[in-house]
């Protein structure tokens, strides 16, 4: 997670030639990564690289994190009119780079509720980590979830935002399902 | 099939003997024979899977024996369906396992020294083909959804808590399987949902047909855990996965079959059996093989081609019935199957006629009706009327409409993978999750070795002339005869050739390599003891018998000693 206001300035900055911007680097502010409500409904949630986020039961019986983006008003321009950005998000454990999460769709934003000038995703991104991948532990591990917020398929500069996590089993009658299938 | 096998679907056994090289009646009245060499397989639950933009696309094929009156299907879904539910077809199913099965095929090469020829070709494929193998009233926050379509009723029911939903469905006429209680505890959560399914009063077992559903998940998965309570030892499980890319089993093995299992001159009529001994090689017997990877073009066009159905405003005004047939079966309309529950309906079997007829009748239902217009028309004009809008409303919600989604789908993804796996109760332990890999490569269905005949040494005719036999590996195996390979006892030779982890990029990670272990049991094969540097013997021989130029005294050479 970063800052906002370092990305309205460079923003500006990013915009005051007659070239077209470059893209925001990684941790610019243009997009944040943060968690989301346990109940997958709407709301950022600030939080800091390293967080635990408890892993929630979904999916046919799977397990996942839910997260949620929030984006500065003035990257929406590159989403077009329907401002509804094509997201990559890719999670890797930290030690080995072992890839646990892909996913690709598109979502929607809304103005944050809490956050003027700045955009939310409508409702949490749920992660899905398990069934973890055969022989892979995800739970209890640090993990990286990259995010890339594009325009579209062919968009050579998406922006991209990075949040450290450790998934957590919940607590309760949960806990031993899941911690049968998110340790490979 | 029992009461407690039928009700639980993604979660359907099955006890039928499914052909998976369907008989087609094409329009002269006769049946295409099956592809010889394409071996059976029973599989217990069907279902093809499309993913896209966060969204997965189910096609269920349901497979059900028993009573309508207990017929019941439940599944666990991450989420209310977009769309609720929608019919499928199983034209799907029948087009896409025909497409994309693994067939093994012998190419017999006849050098000049033979005396017998296949087909008058001197040396050529021959594709072998003997023995081809065989709301009501629930409370607003718990019923989501409830509708009905083509034969069922469904209810999408809030899954928060296991007590209330199973009481409801109880309450309602839905029929749950002895057993269920004791695994669905992991598909209850706040959040939850199930889907809930059964015929709708006046419809039969002939009116089940395949569903459709479309929600929200990342990953494609099938609840297998719920199936364990009513589930048969090694039942089939084949899942189609349509996308950019390979398609991988995220959370489950991956087994690279030994082909030298397979029964290869009986074009692979042993091949389930090899499948259920090789995924039982891998821990907990969680293992798929793929069977085809590659591109969707083969299933392109065969479900929705141009003009297929013909009109909508054109067949409803068709008041005659042979002439309604008629414009069905010019317009690629299939008889059988769930046409026939359709057409029941409004074109009854002309009474007294002789069984064969009856039984026959829906799969030529427009020339049947047209000679009994003919013998009687005064009979056929009172007792074939019908309201031609209200059947081609039917046709176009139970047929038409499903057919040409399912195509649609061949037009909207690149690629397709076919994979299969067998799965006791007892194994059925992971819902098995399935994701893609882009740099994985195509996995082509038809496996092809080849059989060298010797015929310098000694030639009795096709199936008793020794030969080379060369496995799709490069391995090879000298034969007395074709029959020597079917008969060759190999149960210490492993089933698997490797047994990997495909991961979501890049190459697989070897979990079992069973490479070296393959190599020595080819010794000692067929009256052969071949050493390994005798069976790269075997290899030059087979060479030079190609050529022309595998002389007598050669082919001695590296059998001989061995005798």
């Amino acid at each position: 997670m970063r800052h906002a206001p370092i990305a309205f300035v460079l923003l500006a900055l990013a915009c005051s030639g007659t070239e077209p911007p470059d893209p925001p680097p990684p941790g610019s502010g243009a997009l944040i990564v943060g968690a989301g409500e346990e109940d997958g409904s709407a709301g950022f949630i600030a939080v800091d690289d390293g967080v635990d986020l408890v892993l929630q039961p979904g999916a046919q019986g799977g397990f996942h994190v839910y997260v949620n983006l929030r984006f500065t008003e003035a990257s929406l321009d590159k989403f077009g009119a329907e401002e509804k950005p094509l997201i990559r998000r890719f999670a890797r454990r930290t030690d080995a780079g072992t890839l646990v999460s892909r996913s690709t769709h598109t979502t929607t934003l809304m103005p944050a509720p809490d956050a003027e000038g700045m955009y939310d995703t409508e409702n949490s991104i749920p992660v899905f980590l398990c069934p973890s991948p055969i022989g892979v532990q995800v739970a209890e591990e640090r993990l990286i979830l990259e995010v890339e917020a594009a325009a579209d398929e062919d968009d050579p500069e998406p922006i991209i935002d990075t949040l450290e996590f450790v998934p957590r089993c919940p607590e309760g009658d949960q806990e031993e399902f899941c911690r049968r299938i998110c340790f490979g | 099939m029992t009461r407690t096998t039928t009700t639980l679907a993604a979660l359907c056994s099955a006890t039928a003997l499914v052909m998976l090289a369907p008989n087609r009646a094409d329009a002269c009245g006769c049946f295409a024979p099956p592809d010889p060499s394409v071996p059976v397989v029973q599989a217990g639950e069907r279902i093809v899977f499309a993913h896209e933009d966060g969204m997965v696309t189910a096609h269920i094929q349901i497979q059900y024996q028993g009573d309508a009156s207990e017929f019941g299907w439940l599944l666990p879904l991450p989420a209310v369906p977009e769309e609720g539910l929608k019919l499928g077809v199983e034209e799907l199913f029948s087009q896409i396992i025909n497409t994309t099965q693994p067939k093994y095929r012998v190419d017999r090469i006849t050098p000049d020294s033979c005396e017998f020829q296949f087909g008058g070709r001197l040396a050529g494929s021959f594709n072998d083909s003997a023995q081809s193998p065989p709301n009501a009233e629930g409370g607003e926050k718990l019923v989501v959804l409830q509708d009905s379509i083509g034969p069922y009723d469904y209810v999408v029911l809030d899954a928060s808590t296991k007590d209330e939903m199973f009481d409801w469905l109880v309450e309602n006429g839905y029929f749950i399987p002895t057993g269920t209680e004791d695994v669905v505890q992991p598909y209850i959560y706040s959040g939850a949902y199930f889907l809930a399914l059964k015929l709708r009063k006046g419809n039969d077992v002939g009116d089940v047909q395949p569903v459709v559903l479309r929600y929200k998940a990342d990953y494609a998965m099938i609840p297998i855990v719920l199936t364990s309570v009513a589930a048969n030892p090694d039942m089939g499980i084949q899942v189609w996965v349509l996308g950019e890319h390979r398609a991988i089993p995220r959370n489950y093995r991956h087994t690279i079959l030994n082909e030298e299992h397979i029964d290869w001159f009986n074009a692979g009529a042993n091949y389930n059996d090899v499948v259920i001994a090789a995924t039982n090689e891998a821990t907990d017997g969680q293992s798929f093989v793929t069977e085809y990877a590659g591109s969707v073009e083969p299933m392109r066009g065969l479900l929705n081609y141009d003009g297929r159905f013909g009109s909508y405003e054109e067949i409803k005004r068709i008041t005659d019935a042979v002439e309604f047939l008629r414009y069905m079966r010019q317009r690629g309309f299939t008889f059988g199957g769930a046409l026939t529950t359709v057409l029941q309906a409004y074109f009854p079997v002309p009474a007294g006629s002789d069984p064969f007829v009856a039984d026959d009748f829906y799969n030529f239902p427009d020339a049947y009706l047209d000679q009994y217009k003919r013998d009687r028309p005064e009979a056929y004009a009172e007792e074939y009327q019908f309201d031609p809008v209200e059947l081609a409303d039917k046709l176009w919600e139970r047929i038409v409409v499903p057919t040409l989604d399912a195509g649609a789908l061949f037009d909207k993804w690149p690629k397709m993978t076919r994979m299969y796996t067998t799965l006791s109760p007892d194994e059925m332990t992971r819902d098995p999750v399935f994701s893609f890999n882009p740099d994985l490569p195509d996995v082509e269905s038809e496996h092809v070795a080849t059989f060298t005949y010797l015929c310098d040494a000694t030639q009795d005719g096709a199936n008793n002339t020794p030969g080379i036999f060369e496995l799709p590996d490069g391995r090879r195996f000298y034969l007395e005869n074709t029959g020597a390979w079917t008969a060759k006892n190999r149960s210490s030779v492993p089933y698997s050739r490797r047994i990997e982890f495909l991961r979501e990029e890049g190459p697989p990670t070897i979990e079992v390599d069973n490479s070296a272990d393959l190599s020595s049991s080819t010794a000692g094969d067929n009256g052969c003891a071949c050493s390994a540097s005798e069976t790269a013997g075997n290899g030059l021989a087979s060479l030079l018998a190609l050529l022309g130029l595998g002389g007598f005294a050669l082919t001695r050479r590296f059998r001989g000693p061995n005798r």
